[in-house]
């Protein structure tokens, strides 16, 4: 029962979560026919930063599992730092160094980085450290924020923001 | 995350002595591993707090970019550790833990898009003690994380603190 309530608490949670992706991909294809371009490349940025946070946030549950009672850290928080740091890379404004990112390429690297942590959470779930629901609702909602981030790559290219 | 993590916390309780002890040193590397690694990652931000501090006009604006992206990214960072540790609760989470993890998620977005940048410093330089405060109330409550975490956690977010606030006040001085 408590389990029941646990998993559609943490459903609800996630499925609120996809809602700037979901929005941000509706309105840069609303665009130019109901939105103006302008306001729909706001949301572009809206998802992309969104999407580093999410990055950043899962990089750091994964740092919180190995945290936790009563498991004791047996993996370095390197992997989660990398992470974070690729992510920062990819909102830094202006690029790092003399590396520009373009629009594009920025949406790309939080797509692998989505993908990578899947793929982690999924990998600790067949281990039994999480419920299979969990890796289940993770796939679930990876795959419709990795759509999203594909429909805003897509449209971004269209536009020829690459 | 690893796939040894339940495996070895299951066989935890019946270990051999010399198992123990060999579990034993590596807990105790690691968090020196763990600390050192927080240490570099905030040794970015102190050198862009010097930039901005030393060279205001040519360094500066750059620096101060990177310091407030970077605290964003910071701040969604602890906010999931403190989401896995409550996940991992023996128990189960609870709503008010998820949604403890859940705040600093939506607090570090008005970071990024917020106009003023004083108030995007403000905001870091506030959240940034209050999660320290949080993690420090769960611990103690013996739900949060172990106490070398927060050994390692207390002296960084100090120094992080510290590197936004000169970073603010030269902000400030120079209007």
């Amino acid at each position: 029962m408590a389990r029941n309530r646990q998993r559609e608490e943490m459903t609800r949670l996630g499925l609120y979560g996809l809602a700037p992706f979901v929005i941000s991909a509706g309105a840069l294809w609303l665009s130019p026919f109901i939105l103006p371009q302008h306001i729909a490349l706001d949301f572009h940025q809206i998802a992309l930063v969104y999407g580093a946070v999410i990055v950043a946030y899962l990089s750091g549950a994964g740092a919180g599992v190995t945290l936790a009672p009563p498991q004791t850290l047996r993996e370095s928080f390197l992997p989660g730092q990398l992470i974070t740091l690729v992510a920062f890379v990819a909102v830094i404004p202006n690029g790092v160094f003399v590396m520009q990112l373009g629009a594009a390429w920025r949406h790309l690297i939080i797509f692998v980085l989505l993908v990578y942590l899947l793929l982690r959470d999924l990998n600790a779930t067949s281990a039994g450290l999480f419920p299979k629901w969990y890796g289940a609702l993770r796939m679930r909602l990876t795959f419709w924020a990795g759509l999203a981030i594909v429909l805003i790559t897509s449209r971004l290219l269209i536009w020829g923001f690459y | 995350m690893t796939q040894a993590a339940p495996r070895m916390a299951a066989s935890g309780a019946h270990e051999s002595s010399g198992a123990s002890q060999t579990g034993l040193s590596q807990q105790s590397a690691l968090p020196q591993a763990a600390a050192v690694l927080a240490y570099a990652g905030a040794l970015p931000l102190i050198i862009a707090a010097m930039l901005v501090w030393l060279r205001p006009v040519d360094f500066g604006p750059g620096a101060v970019n990177f310091m407030i992206v970077y605290g964003g990214v910071l701040i969604a960072f602890f906010g999931g550790v403190r989401w896995g540790i409550a996940v991992m609760r023996p128990g189960g989470p609870t709503f008010a833990g998820l949604l403890g993890g859940a705040f600093p998620l939506a607090l570090s977005m008005p970071i990024f898009f917020l106009e003023d940048i004083r108030a995007r410093f403000a905001i870091i330089i506030i959240a940034l003690p209050i999660l320290l405060w949080d993690d420090l109330r769960a611990t103690r409550r013996g739900s949060g994380a172990p106490q070398w975490y927060l050994g390692v956690r207390t002296p960084l977010t100090i120094l992080m603190a510290a590197s936004f606030v000169i970073a603010f006040a030269q902000i400030l001085a120079n209007g």
